[in-house]
């Protein structure tokens, strides 16, 4: 580099002493995280595109009777053991020359094509395996995402479906895709993952910035220009970045295309899902050393000192509160708005209240500070000091730390409403009038007691059903607590009981009367699991169109999709927060390193100091932590308001707070651990 | 090796400048006899405490107790008030608060006690350092180079004050400089050279 600026630029950062090289590789490796989280998060971002490309792509229109239609089609209704949804489709080839993306052409009738997930939950489970016999797999370009649960049958003429479709129009929904609402994922990724990731640059950056502005004084000094200044401080910062921005972007770009899961999420996707062209890889990298650039630039004092009293500290105000009390406000608003609108305007207020609590911590850390320092021990009103000596400076690399935690909070909420209970299953309902030759194969496979619910045909609509059993009422009260046996040797049944609604007794009747028409079966047996396996696989296989398996008995609720991205962007900013936490720490124990010195000297026992250097830590730590604690708290009880199945997190913020309190009893011993007992040496930090 | 066969008295109340180029062992010399550093060899006491028998809390309460320095940049603590920088000894010997106003007003700054030290000069800072150095009545006043960073006014105007203020506790005064005008306000001068002691 020719420019005098740009030469002391790079000597200043890879060409200074020991010291500084390992500042500027702590910065690369800060620069190479951030960048790795970035190239993920687009990642996840051309993942969604994806999903939402392959789900266009096998897009159908239903089209108007009489109009010439490419297939017919039925959708049914399947799940796991574990009560996930799969969708299932019955489907007739009605134009042969018309294709469905991930099934070869001319598919014979019978057979079955599943996804490729579908295909591990079936070697996995063999009864599952039974519903799809002989099934072959789809190809990726039929199959939204890779853990799409996806079945389709091709059946004859004989089978009735209710769907007529044209090809290929490309704005169908519902075929099973999760799509990625991005809008969440967008604020979870800015609040999770974007905070602690400028948080951290700015931890790894801070034990730089005194060199770096001591050249910048020699500079001016030296009749530099403003401009050149600025030049020297992106240079320097671009340098110093750069080689981890390097080495994460290629490592990504190299890697990506070969995974398979989403790292830290768990999700499975079709390799090459996740890969970024090169020219995405390129801007994301420009983008991570403009921010880290940013970073440097907007650093509070990084013109230097103009007036010795610009070292003096700067007081933070209660005014820095208000972005925090308008984040709760808007939070506040809402849980009173109805609906989807009030939903996002409430996490719009998480993410303003997690960038309020960080922007308020200053004020707290002064205000404890304070506190300590009236009080009458030296310790206190050393550490006292110190905490209000640099409020703003000190709290800045802890911003990882203290972002994570509101959010977390909140969104653990969210998970905790969703996890519902399982409920007892004791009997099995086959929805549906089924030919009594089946019934019949259906009960020896099974070994069930059948009851029939019936209802008279050319009722007002007000009459109970019938129960109808088949068999001994004694040997059906054996499985079924609900089941009542009458003098006349009949079941009797609450309908609310038998999950068919309304309210009332079945009327338990000998035999089905001229006029009734079944409306389910019920299968009561010791192994209902086993009973559902056998219907579900009946009525996947059968020729008869219309019938449908449910567990009344059964509830199961299963969170959301986003949830396990939320945690995985909480892990992964928990990491973040962890290695900015070491991050600060170590600044932290260079401050403390000149401090020692003086104290020493002023014949402070090394004990002393140690003890000063852990309990600052610890303090800061426990303060930031749990002032941010509080707001994931009220961010927690806001949306229990908001959503009324949730309860608040006791257990979780009893966690939340005990993790803050290991923290920073950690912080604490590895400060008071890192004041060195080493002989006393020349102070050099000056030069 | 820094420093070696060096054999120096201090008596009570007496004053030696210690002179010497750059890196000729004054510092290490002055640490040694702070107990801030030990050396491998030698003996030196204080009083009738020989310090290089010393453990390391031993030595900080000695310093604590009998030991005032002085440092070229002063190296108060920022966050503290020059009041608070004054009586911090005096609150690590669990002595009190002291009379900070009149060891403050000895060295020229009594309205000053509560402002930050990045609002002092330099030769302000200084004086400071010298109030706290002398603030727990110390058997001995070391100081490193304390007029090093000061024009020519102000070594006079530091020097006298550090002779001053070393009388009136009673302290033996050693200072390491390489400033003429300081050297020549003290009792006696010994040349430091290659680690070895000369008399000037």
């Amino acid at each position: 580099m020719r420019s005098p600026v740009g030469r002391v630029a790079l000597a200043a950062s890879w060409a200074g002493t020991a010291t500084d090289r390992r500042r500027a590789a702590m910065v690369a490796i800060a620069a190479a995280v951030v960048t790795v989280i970035a190239c993920g998060c687009v990642s996840a971002w051309m993942l969604s595109g994806r999903i939402d490309d392959r789900a266009t792509a096998r897009g159908f229109r239903e089209v108007a009777a009489g109009a010439p239609a490419a297939f017919e089609r039925s959708a049914l209704y399947d799940e796991t053991t574990d009560g996930h949804q799969i969708y299932v489709y019955w489907w007739r080839m009605v134009d042969p020359t018309a294709r469905i993306p991930g099934v070869e052409a001319n598919p014979s009738v019978g057979s079955w094509f599943v996804s490729p997930a579908l295909a591990d939950r079936m070697a996995d489970e063999p009864r599952l395996a039974d519903r799809y016999p002989g099934a072959e797999l789809l190809a990726s370009a039929g199959v939204a995402h890779r853990g799409e649960l996806l079945a389709y049958r091709f059946v004859g003429a004989d089978v009735v479906l209710s769907e007529r479709l044209s090809e290929h129009a490309g704005d169908w929904t519902g075929d099973g895709t999760e799509a990625l609402d991005l809008f969440p994922i967008s604020v979870a990724a800015l609040t999770l993952i974007g905070i602690p990731g400028v948080g951290l640059l700015i931890a790894a950056m801070r034990p730089f910035a005194g060199a770096l502005e001591r050249r910048l004084l020699l500079l001016r000094a030296l009749g530099a220009s403003p401009r050149s200044e600025l030049a020297m401080v992106c240079v320097h910062t671009a340098a110093c970045t750069m080689p981890g921005v390097v080495a994460a972007t290629s490592g990504w770009f190299l890697v990506s295309p070969r995974l398979t899961n989403v790292p830290l999420v768990g999700r499975s996707v079709f390799r090459g899902d996740l890969g970024l062209p090169l020219t995405v890889a390129v801007a994301v990298a420009a983008c991570v050393v403009a921010l880290a650039i940013g970073v440097a630039v907007l650093r509070p004092g990084r013109a230097g000192a103009n007036r010795p009293t610009d070292h003096l500290p700067r007081r933070p105000t209660l005014i820095r509160a208000v972005p925090l009390l308008t984040g709760l406000v808007v939070m506040a608003g809402g849980t009173a708005l109805p609906g989807k609108d009030g939903a996002r305007l409430f996490v719009v207020g998480v993410m303003a209240s997690t960038l309020g609590a960080v922007v308020s911590l200053p004020y707290l850390i002064d205000r404890a500070g304070s506190r300590l320092a009236a009080r009458p021990a030296t310790l206190a009103l050393l550490v006292g000091r110190r905490m209000r000596w640099n409020a703003v400076g000190s709290t800045r690399s802890l911003v990882a730390v203290g972002a994570l935690v509101p959010v977390v909070a909140a969104w653990v909420a969210v998970a905790r409403s969703v996890d519902a209970p399982t409920g007892d299953r004791t009997f099995v309902e086959l929805r549906g009038d089924v030919p009594s030759g089946d019934l019949a194969a259906l009960l020896e496979r099974t070994e069930a007691i059948p009851l029939q619910v019936a209802f008279e045909v050319d009722a007002e609509g007000d009459a109970p059903p019938r129960a109808v059993l088949i068999g001994d009422c004694a040997a059906l009260a054996a499985h079924l607590a609900m089941a009542r046996c009458g003098s006349d040797g009949f079941a009797l049944a609450a309908t609310d009981e038998l999950g068919l609604g309304g309210a009332g007794d079945v009327e338990g009747v000998p035999a089905l009367r001229p006029g009734d028409e079944v409306q389910s079966t019920l299968f009561v047996s010791d192994d209902a699991r086993a009973t559902e396996d056998v219907l579900r696989a009946y009525v996947l296989n059968t020729s008869h169109a219309g019938m449908q398996v449910g567990a009344p008995g059964r509830a199961v609720f299963h969170e959301s999709p986003l949830v396990r991205w939320i945690l995985g962007a909480a892990t992964l900013a928990g990491l973040v927060g962890a290695f900015a936490l070491g991050l600060h720490l170590t600044g932290q124990a260079a401050d403390m390193a000149r401090s020692r010195i003086r104290l020493l000297a002023l014949g402070a026992d090394l004990a002393v100091i140690r003890r000063l250097a852990g309990t600052e830590a610890a303090l800061s730590v426990a303060l930031v932590g749990l002032g941010c604690a509080a707001v994931g708290s009220i961010s927690s009880w806001m949306f229990v308001q908001l959503d009324g199945t949730a309860s608040v997190p006791y257990a979780v913020i009893a966690l939340v707070v005990a993790a803050i309190a290991a923290a920073a009893g950690a912080s604490g011993l590895a400060a008071g651990a890192s004041v060195s007992g080493r002989p006393f040496a020349r102070d050099r930090s000056r030069r | 090796m820094i420093l070696d066969g060096l054999d120096l008295d201090a008596a009570p109340g007496e004053a030696i400048a210690i002179m010497g180029p750059s890196g000729s062992g004054k510092t290490s010399l002055l640490h040694c006899l702070a107990g801030l550093r030990r050396p491998d060899a030698g003996d030196i006491t204080i009083g009738s405490a020989e310090i290089t028998r010393m453990g390391h809390r031993q030595r900080a309460r000695l310093r604590l107790r009998s030991i005032g320095m002085v440092f070229q940049f002063g190296e108060l603590l920022d966050e503290l008030t020059v009041g608070e920088n004054v009586e911090l000894p005096l609150r690590l010997r669990r002595d009190g608060r002291g009379d900070v106003e009149r060891l403050l007003g000895a060295v020229g700054l009594a309205d000053r006690a509560g402002s930050w030290p990045a609002e002092l000069s330099g030769g302000e800072v200084q004086r400071v350092a010298i109030a706290r150095a002398v603030a727990g009545d110390p058997a001995l006043l070391l100081a490193d180079e304390p007029t090093g960073a000061l024009d020519e006014d102000l070594s006079h105007a530091v020097s006298d004050l550090l002779r001053a203020s070393a009388q009136a506790v009673g302290a033996s005064l050693v200072v390491a400089t390489h400033d003429p005008i300081v050297a020549s306000a003290m009792d006696r001068t010994v040349r430091l050279r290659r680690g070895r002691l000369e008399a000037a």
